[in-house]
């Protein structure tokens, strides 16, 4: 998905590899469908969403892979990739 | 561009503006700083209001931020087959247009003195001894610093503030809903809010449709976070479902993060308050958290202002926010939440009993708070209910 897509690839020019994940990012917000409301931001304990106007930004060392955001999405924009 | 404040509030919703308003007219310099570029937009709510709540906030509505009165609710039982309608002077109310409604709010605490700022973005906390005074925040491609004797977190459901300073705010699954809901055209209404209960179409939450004018409505569906699948999947099959919205038309999106547990276990920090959905201030049964927000708001802008002119702004100078509102508003809010931990145990069978046994008076009653008479009219009809009632008694 291009919208995960560019936040690998700026994850990645940041932080080259992170061994734990090897850079992959562990969810997958969809920006269709995305509506900016910051559900998941709420509950996603480690501080690893941030709202921005007119998306949600991914810090995916900071993802400790815990669902939360994806049971919470209203829109159903965010899947686990495992 | 001013750096140093004596209080920053982050967040430009209806306790943000509120707090502002509130420490200006304190006598405080306020800072008041807002991500969006256009107040109340995304909405996320679904804009209903108390018409008691005005009085109350000493709030005035300007024509436009209103999109429909509102006489009363009307509330479904699940099968359909009884509808309690409750009209009366405390259930007028209106449904307002957030995007003028905040706006308003903003404009409200820009003429009281704050500063405002909006489309920038609060990223860090500022700290100086493990005490919160300043924010980092990126406005327009610029880094902005600037310095406060006390921060004020009204960001809403994000809480991001409160945590990147320290306290825990993070919501929960199992105590929070999430709502989504459609702004639609060629939908038939009353002047009346329309609830409807039912664990199939909104498991742990409800639908409604909130009029804003004779043939426009807010119609959504609020479910509980551990609950299978997401809000829109059930709202689509309500909407698909139903007759009603056969013509409809989908005009906006709203929606969002809606806590229904306790407020959280701290509102204060040496230099730091919370205030509104970022504090977990929301109604338990309906998930209102407009005016409570305000309300709160209200408070902590008075208290804040005095501490910092006075130069005292601890977390036991600044606490006097905080027990001025576990007096006055939160022991209201945890006797819906234990309604609310109670309605979760029923099934759509126990809806529907509970609905033909009651009467519209038993309906208000239990809305108001008054438990007792009702639950014991409901157990000589349903016994089985006893465990889960008896927590009501
Ligand atoms: C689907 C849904 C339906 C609802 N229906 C109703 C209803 O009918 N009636 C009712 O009373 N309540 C309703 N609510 C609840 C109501 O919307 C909220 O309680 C209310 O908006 C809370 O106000 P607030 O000021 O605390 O936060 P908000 O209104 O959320 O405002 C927070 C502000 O902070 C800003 N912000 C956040 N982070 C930052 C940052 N880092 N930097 C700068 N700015 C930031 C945001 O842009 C936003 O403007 C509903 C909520 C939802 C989700
Ligand atoms: S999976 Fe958990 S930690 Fe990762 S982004 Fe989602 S909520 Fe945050
Ligand atoms: S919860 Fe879903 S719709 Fe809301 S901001 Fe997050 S990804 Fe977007």
């Amino acid at each position: 998905m291009w919208s995960t897509m560019s936040g690998n690839v700026n994850f990645l020019l940041i932080h080259a590899y992170n061994s734990r994940t090897e850079g992959v990012s562990l969810i997958e917000i969809d920006r269709s469908r995305c509506i900016y409301c910051g559900a998941c931001v709420g509950v996603c304990p480690k501080l690893a969403l941030i709202l921005k106007e007119t998306f949600v930004e991914y810090t995916q060392e900071k993802c400790i892979n815990c669902g939360n955001c994806a049971k919470a999405c209203p829109m159903k924009a965010i899947t686990m990739r495992k | 561009m001013k750096t140093d404040y004596d209080v920053i509030v982050v967040g430009a919703g209806p306790g943000g503006s509120f707090a502002a308003k509130n420490a200006a007219k304190g006598g405080a310099s306020v800072l008041l700083i807002d991500r969006r570029k256009e107040l109340g937009a995304p909405v996320r709510c679904g804009e209903g209001l108390g018409s008691h709540w005005l009085k109350e906030l000493g709030l005035k509505l300007s024509p436009k931020a209103i999109s429909a009165e509102i006489s009363g609710s009307v509330l479904y039982s699940p099968d359909m087959k009884r509808a309690v309608k409750i009209q009366n002077p405390e259930t007028k109310g209106y449904v307002i247009d957030r995007k003028v409604f905040d706006k308003d709010l903003a404009i409200d605490a820009g003429r009281a003195g704050a500063d405002v700022i909006v489309k920038t973005e609060v990223y860090d906390v500022i700290k100086k001894d493990g005490k919160p005074c300043g924010v980092k925040a990126c406005s327009m491609g610029e880094r902005l610093e600037a310095t406060c004797k006390v921060l004020i977190a009204a960001d809403g459901g994000e809480s991001t503030v409160a945590r990147m300073a320290g306290m825990n705010s993070t919501a929960t699954l199992y105590d929070t809903d999430f709502g989504i809901e459609y702004e639609m055209v060629n939908v038939e209404c009353e002047d009346l809010i329309e609830i409807y209960f039912s664990r199939n179409a909104a498991p742990r939450g409800y639908v409604w449709v909130f009029p804003k004018g004779k043939d426009v409505a807010n119609v959504g569906v609020g479910i509980g976070g551990l609950e299978k699948g997401n809000a829109v999947e059930y709202l689509d099959k309500f909407i698909k479902n139903n007759e009603r919205f056969k013509d409809a038309q989908t005009v906006a999106i709203k929606g969002g993060l809606i806590p229904v547990g306790e407020p959280l276990k701290e509102l204060v920090a040496d230099g730091l308050m919370v205030v509104g959905t970022a504090a977990h201030q929301v109604d338990p049964i309906h998930g209102g958290g407009m005016a409570l927000a305000m309300e709160a708001g209200g408070m902590a802008g008075e208290v804040a202002a005095k501490c910092a002119l006075e130069g005292k702004t601890d977390r036991k100078h600044l606490f006097e926010y905080e027990s001025r509102w576990r007096k006055r508003v939160e022991p209201k809010l945890m006797r819906r939440l234990r309604l609310r931990k109670v309605l979760e145990k029923l099934d759509d069978g126990d809806f529907n009993a509970i609905f033909k046994y009651l009467n519209d008076n038993d309906i208000d009653r239990l809305i108001k708070g008054d438990y007792k008479p009702v639950v014991e009219k409901v157990l000589l009809k349903r016994p089985q209910l006893l465990k889960v009632l008896s927590a009501l008694i």
